[in-house]
């Protein structure tokens, strides 16, 4: 890093020139240059006025004393708050709540199936309306089961609804042929709407059975969901109040 | 700010004149006054009784050093609350950690914890990012009230506090930095530690903190003629510096 006077310093070398950390004979050499040089005595006193200006910045009082309490805490201290800590527990069992809520209304659309093959024809023309999109008529089925459905569960279900679409159609023999062709005698209705009135009738027939159960587990789902959003948003704020 | 310009070339006049020929006299002021080997001898002495697990021997340690880690802390993060935290938990984590202090220089040591809770802080920050957009938002106004706050600033004769408004622009072009950039900058230069001493606080070779502080300067330089906080093109042509060498 030797500097001749008709060198350019570069940055480092104006940068240790300021803080007068270059070696005596760099420092005599660039100190030359800087006399020869208008460009380079330019950029080492912007340079200077810069750390100037950060030398001048205020040394801050602290908002508070960081003396410790006399009795220090455990060893790994509450950082963050209690409300922080809850946040991936009442998370996961929200997240557990919602699959429980899951199996037991796919356990009951397939109960509800096995107990009533006599109505293959009710639920053959479902399955043209459960290929195309075929999650969500599952979904609204099982919505219309047990009412409160909250937005974060829908994951949830859409991963399920094959299980639930599977062995139906192995329960019924007559859907593998309406899949293959979409039922020819049926109009192009909405495939919503073909699929709700056997959906709301399957879930009429088997309500008396499971439902409690189903509305339990989905409302308990729910809260802890939103408990666990509450949880973040208090923890968030205590932070920066 | 309509006078920037003018108001930052007196400033810049100011400063270049008074800057210190020794770029560590800064923080080394008390010590450097004589009573040095006292400082240390009660250093270790309460160092001594911590590790024995006195906390109040440990919150004299605290005393000293806690404005020296608020400030690197809130240099480095840009916020207040966040500086808080920061430096509550070096203190904390100091305690816990004593034992594992072997060094000369406590403050060195205690310097390097205030860095890594800090850079813990930018990790945390870094998971949350809405809040930390929420942190962004709010910061200006912490800003202003922690700069004002600091009128009582206790900042060298020779260096007088520079105006509450430049601090902030200031302390804005420090946050755009990139953070391992802003340590050096706040340790070396709002600090006035020595490439040595920040070296050790980073846990970086010295030719590192070199390095890394002159990229940081020049970016800072740019943004602050970009700003109007300095001239673009320098007035002070005179060469005296030259002449004084």
């Amino acid at each position: 890093m030797s500097v001749t006077n008709s060198q350019h310093l570069n940055e480092e070398q104006l940068s240790s020139l300021v803080d007068q950390r270059l070696e005596p004979a760099e420092q005599a050499s660039a100190r030359a240059h800087l006399a020869t040089c208008a460009g380079c005595r330019a950029d080492y006193e912007n340079l200077r006025a810069t750390v100037g200006l950060l030398r001048g910045l205020p040394d801050l009082e602290p908002p508070r004393s960081f003396k410790l309490p006399e009795k220090v805490t455990p060893l790994r201290p509450a950082r963050g708050s209690l409300a922080l800590k809850l946040v991936p527990w009442t998370r996961a069992a929200g997240a557990l709540a919602a699959a429980l809520f899951v199996v037991l209304v796919s356990a009951e659309t397939l109960s509800g199936l096995g107990q009533a093959p006599a109505a293959p024809k009710a639920t053959a023309p479902a399955k043209p309306a459960a290929q195309a999109p075929a999650a969500a008529p599952a979904q609204d089925r099982q919505a219309e089961a047990a009412k409160p459905a909250s937005p974060q569960q829908q994951p949830a279900p859409a991963q399920e609804a094959p299980q639930v679409g599977a062995p139906n159609e192995a329960q019924s023999p007559a859907a593998p042929s309406s899949l293959r062709a979409p039922a020819p005698t049926m109009p192009p209705v909405v495939p919503t709407t073909a699929a709700t009135p056997p959906a709301s009738a399957t879930a009429q027939r088997n309500e008396t059975v499971l439902r409690p159960w189903q509305v339990v587990t989905g409302l308990l789902a729910i809260i802890l969901l939103l408990l666990s959003i509450v949880f973040s948003r208090t923890a968030r704020t205590q932070r920066s109040p | 700010m309509l006078t920037g310009g003018q108001e930052a070339s007196v400033i810049l006049l100011r400063l270049a004149d008074h800057l210190p020929p020794d770029c560590t006299a800064r923080t080394w002021g008390p010590a450097l006054n004589g009573s040095l080997d006292r400082t240390i001898l009660n250093e270790r002495a309460s160092v001594d009784a911590a590790r024995r697990g006195d906390v109040q021997a440990f919150n004299e340690l605290v005393e000293r050093y806690q404005r020296l880690a608020y400030n690197v802390a809130y240099r480095t993060l840009g916020q207040a609350d966040e500086a808080a935290d920061a430096t509550q938990d070096a203190f904390l984590s100091a305690f816990r950690a004593i034992n594992e202090f072997r060094g000369q220089s406590f403050k060195a040591w205690l310097l390097r914890i205030v860095v890594n809770s800090c850079y813990d802080e930018l990790r945390r920050r870094r998971r949350r990012p809405a809040d930390s957009l929420e942190a962004m938002a709010e910061r200006a106004e912490g800003t202003t009230a922690a700069e004002r706050a600091s009128t009582d600033s206790n900042a060298g004769p020779e260096m007088t506090a520079l105006r509450s408004e430049t601090a902030e622009v200031i302390q804005r072009v420090l946050d755009s930095l990139p953070s391992d950039q802003r340590f050096v900058v706040t340790l070396c230069d709002v600090q006035g530690l020595s490439y040595e001493e920040a070296a050790s606080a980073l846990g970086l070779a010295v030719g590192t903190v070199k390095s890394r502080l002159s990229r940081a300067r020049v970016l800072l330089r740019d943004q602050l003629v970009a700003r109007g906080e300095l001239p673009a093109v320098t007035r002070r042509l005179t060469g005296e510096d030259v002449a004084a060498t």
